[in-house]
């Protein structure tokens, strides 16, 4: 081929890509109320409401989707839900497992200032054996809530939540290997519960790293936890912990009241 | 002989199930005269009370609604609809039930006990509510309860612009214990607890005495644009105890105690805070986030991160406060305010008491 001919050709693939014009982003589907029967959903979507999944049912998020969630000026209180901001409300089952090369996000539809919130966050709620690996969520009040659930949380990023993650109650959650950062507080062990939280980085909050009142006992262990106004609070002086990662904060440890 | 047949006549002519059980109501039924209810009663539908028309229920009966679910939401969707008047009178030892009719039933198997713009006051007193929508629902209505439990309800109560009264209730592991908006409330000798969100009000006129609230999963109590009173009262081992948004009013000689997070938070409110006890609050014993108001003769017994948060850009007078020390600088760690961080106005807490004022309710 000579050049003019290769150059002719360049011309016409180039003119050919102006005349497409920009690709069209994918279309995002719509989602929100209740989920009554098992589905699976890949691609984006975009949460224009409340999702509730029903007990027994499964909501399977493939790798690579990205959720985008609309924000909510809302006075609801309807029990249903627990928060009048937008929520994915499990009471059945999330399996949300992200791989390394292709995460799931849980994003706010349109970007936010730094301290803004524009959802409630994913809330477990009694909610079967679900599993959130390698997600990225950010702008929620509550990045992740789980209540007397036993969640695998693995390989998250929690980035810019008022609090990144919360476990009340029963359960036996395993929140390994999660990066939870730039938060007003980054993990929050509430009620009487008892999670396994190792391997995490907790970094950036505004407040406490990682919070333990005092009718809880988490299992801790390996976790690192810097730049944060405390990193770790607890309420009793009795329970086990590593102090080698908690380093770099205003105050790296402080412990109220007794055994 | 004759006395005999005269009463056998008198009772034949009263609507009255104590000798039929049970009374059944199939389908969409309208009551259109007064009804007396004992024994047992079955609602397999929806049954409305006439306007003008009272539905009394003696003491004993049990209601029992079946379930019915016509868009697969797991909400059942029999119920009553009082459009007149309702006087459930129960005795301590003769209650009157409300319930599913499922052998093992889930919140939320049936419906309400709707009040719809009554112009007479109903009455629900020694009543038990269970497995309910809504165990008690009101719109523009007036209503007094008394000593009557709601349990295992996704909302125990739940009205809008009505007038209603509760004296000795409780709401015992529901969704939502109360919740209401655009009404006038009052309480005496309240009890919330194990619900997830206990008390939760939105623009209403709010006068809470003697209650309890504990162990409720979300906040104890959580009041939006509402003008409250509360007074002795103990709120202990919620995840926030009180929680009042944009509100006004005044909390008084009350305990909060042992909440994960924080006893009382108060966001853009105006409060008068005079002559409680607060300790063993994860968090914080008081946050005060962009309000107003006075902060006196409270008692601060520690256990908690910090005994007070200004987290307002204005400053904050507390005087005549108990800080659980009387040094001046163990009284400052237990402050956090603008002298911890940039932009937040410092709390003045020199005038403080040398003692712990005395102080009547405990958890015991």
């Amino acid at each position: 081929m000579s050049l003019r001919l290769l150059l002719i050709t360049l011309v016409l693939l180039l003119a050919a890509c102006t005349v497409a014009g920009p690709p069209t982003p994918p279309l995002r589907q719509e989602l929100s109320g209740v989920i009554s029967r098992d589905l699976t959903l890949s691609g984006e979507i975009l949460l224009t409401g409340d999702l509730l999944i029903l007990p027994g049912r499964t909501l399977t998020l493939m790798p690579g989707t990205k959720v985008f969630v609309r924000k909510a000026e809302s006075s609801k209180i309807d029990p249903e839900y627990l928060s009048s901001l937008t929520e994915i409300l499990v009471r059945g089952t999330l399996q949300a497992e992200g791989t390394v090369l292709a995460p799931i996000f849980f994003l706010p539809e349109t970007p936010l200032a730094v301290s803004e919130v524009a959802w409630a966050g994913i809330i477990l709620d009694r909610a079967g054996a679900s599993s959130i690996e390698h997600a990225r969520i950010e702008g929620a009040d509550q990045g992740i809530l789980s209540i007397s659930s036993s969640p695998q949380l693995l390989d998250n990023t929690i980035r810019h939540c008022r609090y990144g993650l919360v476990v009340q109650g029963r359960g036996s959650a395993t929140i390994h290997g999660n990066r939870i950062e730039a938060g007003e507080g980054g993990v929050f062990v509430l009620a009487g519960a008892t999670p396994d939280i190792a391997d995490n980085r907790i970094s950036d909050q505004v407040e406490e790293g990682l919070f333990v009142d005092a009718a809880s006992r988490p299992h801790l262990d390996r976790n690192e936890i810097s730049g944060n106004a405390i990193g770790l609070l607890l309420h009793n002086s009795d329970l086990p912990f590593e102090r080698g990662g908690i380093s770099g904060n205003r105050e790296d440890l402080r412990i109220i009241g007794g055994g | 002989m004759v006395r005999w047949l005269l009463l056998l006549f008198l009772l034949w002519g009263l609507p009255v199930s104590a000798f039929a059980e049970p009374l059944v109501y199939r389908g969409e039924t309208t009551l259109w005269n007064d009804t007396i209810w004992q024994g047992e009663v079955l609602i397999d539908g929806i049954l409305t009370v006439a306007p003008g028309t009272t539905l009394e229920i003696r003491p004993g009966t049990t209601i029992r609604f079946t379930f019915f679910d016509s868009n697969d939401d797991g909400i059942g969707e029999h119920e009553i609809f009082i459009q007149g008047v309702l006087r459930a009178i129960g005795q301590s030892e003769a209650p009157i039930l409300f319930t599913s009719a499922q052998s093992s039933p889930h919140p939320g198997a049936w419906g309400a006990i709707n009040l719809m713009a009554g112009e007479v006051a109903s009455e629900l007193n020694f009543c038990i509510v269970e497995y309910a929508y809504r165990g008690f629902h009101s719109h523009f209505a007036q209503a007094s309860l008394q000593d009557d439990e709601f349990r295992h309800n996704i909302r125990g109560a739940q009205f809008q612009e009505s007038e209603v009264s509760f004296e000795r209730c409780r709401f015992i592991d529901n969704l939502n214990g109360v919740q209401f908006r655009d009404s006038q409330v009052r309480f005496e000798d309240l009890l919330v607890s194990n619900n997830y969100w206990g008390v939760r009000g939105v623009h209403s006129h709010v006068v809470l005495n003697a209650g309890r609230v504990s162990r409720n999963l979300v906040n104890g109590i959580n009041l939006r644009d509402c003008d409250a009173t509360i007074t002795a009262t103990i709120l202990d081992h919620n995840r926030k105890g009180l929680y009042l948004q944009g509100s006004r009013g005044s909390v008084r000689n009350s305990l909060f105690s042992g909440n994960s997070e924080h006893g009382i938070y108060l966001e853009e409110s105006e409060v008068a805070i005079i002559g409680n006890r607060l300790l063993d609050n994860g968090r914080a014993g008081i946050k005060w986030v962009a309000s107003q108001g006075t902060l006196l003769q409270n008692r601060f017994d520690g256990g908690s991160e910090y005994a007070l948060v200004n987290d307002s850009a204005t400053p904050l007078m507390a005087q005549r406060n108990w800080w659980g020390s009387s040094d001046p600088a163990t009284i400052a760690v237990a402050i956090r305010d603008g002298s911890d961080r940039a932009g937040i106005g410092l709390v003045d807490a020199t005038d403080f008491l040398p003692a712990p004022p005395e102080f009547v309710l405990s958890l015991q």
